[in-house]
């Protein structure tokens, strides 16, 4: 792999550079969302309820008379964090499961495969809901239910890497030199696999955040009084007519998990000339 | 012989897979602080020591978890899946009665992804770096980016409320009686039926939920059909075959497509797959009760049983249908039949 320049790729890559546009647009505004919005996410002012858009409800307000263009700046908040959250996590026990099963073989090996093998097959939507309401339904359970579901594609991914790696010469000069075997998987080998599993990690940013708004909209996620995109679109299905109330969050969704999927395809194409 | 020995192999091979499964949802559905009883009781029965005790003994939820556990196997192993405690009806008996209309729905979705993303994607690759490439690029990734219940709200606002141009949440209209049942496919019954109206107005209610679910699988087939066909377009062979002549046709359909077969294929089988387990949010918004409602219930309610089915049962066709992938394999490429 040839060294990376940012700025170099977001020159060459029109998308990913509105991608990152866009992702940036958004963790601005909605941490800023107390200077941007005037109004209070949670408050309710039912004499205003249902309001359709105007200068002062410019996205409308909802069932409570809650402003939802403050909703969903807020609601950048919870989604951003949970995606990033469940892929970061995630990746980290997929990577460290995934790169021990590679290097130390064995039967240890073979109990990882198995397990990662009956995830795999699992129905993910299922098993997270199964686990969610298990768990009893909030966000952080959301987030845990995800992350149960998301590590074994990063093992198996992490374990290929490693096997196609720890037996290349550069490895063995390591040993040669008396190095431990950790450090030798951590200092010497890794680096080398890390590359795929960054390009998946991104593609699967703007997957976590849809898988997570799901979640939330089928009711096993954050309580309906914490602004939530996939929860708000819930809420207004059951107001058909009032469209802006599910309309305005599910663009958000749909904006953000673009934005990272303009940045992953980007960053595929970089990595991976045949597709260009 | 070889398919066959390669076949055997398969199938015993996913046996531990498929216990695997069965145990995973065990431990989840007993996860503590959870508790079927909580999620199936009403708050009156749960202050009744004895309805508590009753239900426990019914469902066998007094028994060590082990024990449970081992007669669940010992039950599966005989064909039985146990009954649900959310229905009180055969695991299997829901199932034979919520796949049919998750089969309609999924093959009409993989139908519609296969000729809007195959086709697209070969536009896209024969014409690089045109308007067209870009456009589909652009809409294949919107595909892939559209939260589900957010297209059926929009699709159900625009062309149900507003248009009235096709028809609701539901299979049919509650004026309409179901075709006598054969295979549990509505448009398939009323077509052996005869029944054309019903057809109509089944086909009517299936548009919107097919493209919704759809949505994802087109644009992820069109993104693969595009690299696959652009990897082969650029062979010698390809180049060979235009320079004795043949027509942009013939090179495109007939050369190159074929040899980009197995990727696309690979997907589709994945899709498909894929769309079963993805179905929860589409039935869900369309009052379709199909497996992903099922699914739905069970899961919230915790029905172990319920979720193992079904699972089970998803995880058969992910099998099945990546079987069918690798035999497909064996007829698009030679060379795998002889190695």
């Amino acid at each position: 792999m040839a060294t990376f320049s940012l700025s170099r790729f977001l020159r060459r890559n029109p998308l990913a550079r509105l991608g990152v546009i866009i992702l940036l647009a958004w963790i601005v505004l909605s941490a800023a969302a107390p200077i941007v919005s005037r109004f209070d996410p949670k408050k309710q002012n039912i004499s205003s309820r249902l309001s359709a858009p105007s200068a002062t409800w410019i996205f409308g307000s909802d069932q409570l008379g809650r402003d939802v263009a403050t909703r969903v700046l807020y609601g950048g908040r919870i989604s951003l964090p949970a995606g990033i959250l469940v892929v970061v996590v995630a990746g980290l026990i997929g990577t460290t499961v995934g790169s021990l099963s590679g290097f130390l073989g064995g039967w240890f090996d073979e109990i990882v495969m198995r397990i990662t093998e009956v995830f795999l097959a699992f129905p993910t939507i299922i098993l997270s809901m199964t686990i969610a309401a298990a768990l009893g339904p909030n966000l952080i359970n959301a987030v845990i239910a995800m992350i149960v579901v998301w590590w074994p594609q990063y093992a198996r991914l992490v374990r290929g890497q490693v096997l196609s790696v720890k037996n290349r010469e550069f490895v063995e000069a390591s040993y040669a030199l008396g190095t431990p075997r950790l450090r030798v998987l951590v200092r010497t080998i890794l680096p080398n696999c890390i590359a795929p599993v960054i390009v998946m990690a991104t593609s699967d940013l703007g997957a976590a955040i849809l898988v997570f708004s799901g979640l939330s909209f089928l009711g096993l996620g954050p309580d309906p009084s914490i602004p939530e995109w996939g929860r708000m679109a819930a809420d207004g299905l059951q107001f058909f007519d009032q469209w802006w109330m599910a309309a305005f969050p599910g663009l958000a969704i749909c904006t953000v998990a673009l934005g990272f999927n303009f940045v992953g395809d980007g960053i595929r194409d970089a990595l991976d000339p045949r597709t260009r | 012989m070889l398919i066959l020995r390669f076949l055997a192999r398969r199938i015993l091979l996913s046996l531990p897979i498929l216990l695997g499964i069965t145990l995973l949802a065990f431990i989840i559905s007993h996860l503590v602080p959870s508790d079927p009883i909580v999620a199936n009781l009403g708050q009156r029965a749960m202050s009744d020591p004895t309805i508590v005790a009753a239900f426990r003994s019914e469902w066998g939820l007094d028994k060590p978890l082990p024990e449970q556990y081992l007669s669940y196997v010992g039950n599966l192993l005989q064909g039985n899946l146990g009954k649900s405690i959310k229905s009180r009806r055969p695991v299997i008996e829901d199932l034979k009665a919520f796949l049919p209309a998750t089969i309609e729905l999924a093959l009409s979705s993989i139908l519609l992804g296969i000729l809007v993303g195959v086709t697209f994607g070969i536009l896209s690759a024969v014409s690089r770096n045109s308007w067209l490439d870009h456009l589909v690029r652009i809409f294949s990734l919107i595909g892939v980016s559209v939260p589900v219940f957010w297209l059926a709200l929009i699709l159900l606002f625009v062309f149900y409320s507003r248009l009235g141009i096709v028809a609701g949440p539901g299979r049919l209209d509650p004026s309409m009686t179901a075709p006598p049942l054969v295979t549990g496919l509505i448009t398939v019954d009323a077509i052996l039926a005869g029944q054309w109206d019903v057809l109509k107005n089944a086909l009517s209610h299936l548009i919107l939920p097919s493209l919704v679910l759809g949505s994802y699988t087109t644009g992820l087939i069109a993104r693969v059909t595009r690299s696959s066909m652009l990897d082969v377009l650029g062979l010698d062979y390809i180049r060979a075959a235009r320079a004795k002549g043949l027509s942009q046709r013939a090179v495109v359909m007939k050369h190159a497509l074929r040899n980009a077969m197995v990727p696309i294929v690979t997907v589709i089988g994945f899709s498909l797959a894929n769309l079963l387990a993805g179905t929860v949010l589409t039935e869900r918004i369309f009052a379709w009760q199909g497996i992903g409602s099922y699914a739905f219930l069970a899961s919230t309610s915790l029905d172990f049983q319920a979720i193992m089915g079904v699972s089970l049962l998803i995880a058969l066709v992910f099998i099945a249908t990546n079987l069918v992938v690798d035999l497909l394999y064996f007829a698009l490429d030679p060379r795998m039949r002889t190695s």
